[in-house]
């Protein structure tokens, strides 16, 4: 099957029975599902998560329906839903931490602040650092974390974002400037 | 934020990416063809257990409808259709109503969902032994 086989033509052939056409879509996934795994759980549970997540994926494939989202946005729900189950159980997230969609307290804030001013140039040069940035992201609330990476990491827009978290567009966008500022807070810090 | 530091942002995600073991992705395929076999496998032994139980069933379910039919005076309307035709175009309505009433209802859905599931079964491990030689014989040809 050649390479640039867009992923709703790759689902279609496993569908008429080409089982090797899942193989593709493992390679061609695993990277991206374990780094968004990795950076909301940790590296050392990320492949039982990617590996849960798939397993999914194979069972749903012939329900996935492309008109109602992107192949991309559905297998990152999965993964999303796969990960907040696998932290429940381990009991390492905190429940208000994901379900809150609040932050009362800096909203006002973050309205305030000039859309050139969310993260200043000194914030964007320490960023810089691979390790830094991974480090900062670990310091992150979860849900802002989620946001950041499907939109700098998997370059998802926020209308793509809303529908693997469920959200409405402008809560993405308001949890996306909120996120950048707390990233802001973190460095200075 | 601007276009230029987005960009950027960006840039630095992709740049601090984990990578995964490099032979992640060979060992979900296998992980799932294995769950696939066995899947298989579990469903192969259930059709084959409902098969050979609805098979067995019917075997009594059969009599049960025989003797229900014998009692029922099914034969009996039967024979009047084939001896007596005149009669039957005048009363038709009649003896439909009667032969309708006169049929043991429950004998014959039980024999018909034995017979249902029976074939069913039989179809499913059918197919599935179908595809397990398709495979072996796809094997032995890698």
């Amino acid at each position: 099957m050649p390479n640039d086989i867009n992923d709703e033509e790759i689902i279609l052939s496993y569908k008429n029975g080409d089982e090797e056409a899942f193989k593709i879509l493992i390679n061609k996934y695993t990277s991206p599902l374990y780094n968004f795994t990795a950076r909301l759980s940790n590296k050392n549970d990320a492949m039982d998560i990617v590996q849960e997540t798939f397993i999914k994926i194979w069972k749903n494939i012939k329900n996935f329906d492309s008109s109602k989202a992107s192949f991309k946005t559905w297998i990152f729900t999965i993964a999303r839903n796969s990960t907040t189950d696998f932290l429940r159980k381990k009991r390492s997230l905190l429940f208000s931490d994901m379900e809150k969609d609040g932050d009362e307290n800096i909203t006002s804030f973050a309205e305030n602040i000039p859309a050139e001013d969310l993260l200043p140039d000194l914030a964007l040069q320490k960023l810089q650092d691979s390790e830094f940035l991974n480090k900062t992201l670990e310091q992150l609330r979860f849900d802002y974390r989620e946001v950041l990476i499907l939109h700098y990491q998997e370059e998802m827009t926020f209308e793509d974002i809303g529908k693997v978290l469920d959200k409405p567009l402008n809560t993405v966008k308001s949890q996306h400037r909120r996120a950048l500022i707390e990233l802001r807070k973190i460095i200075s810090s | 934020m601007e276009n230029n530091k987005q960009q950027k942002l960006a840039e630095f995600f992709q740049k601090a990416k984990y990578e995964p073991e490099r032979d992640a992705a060979p060992h979900i395929w296998q992980m799932i063809i294995t769950r696939e076999k066995h899947v298989d496998q579990l469903k192969l032994w259930v059709f084959s257990v409902a098969s050979f139980v609805s098979l067995a069933g019917l075997v009594p379910a059969i009599n049960i409808l025989l003797r229900d039919l014998t009692k029922s005076g099914l034969y009996e309307y039967l024979s009047l259709i084939f001896e007596n035709g005149n009669s039957i175009a005048s009363y038709w309505k009649e003896l439909a109503f009667s032969l309708a009433q006169s049929l043991p209802t429950m004998s014959i859905i039980f024999t018909l969902s034995l017979v249902f599931v029976f074939f069913l079964s039989l179809r499913y491990v059918m197919k599935q032994v179908g595809k397990n030689q398709f495979i072996n014989l796809t094997t032995l040809a890698v």
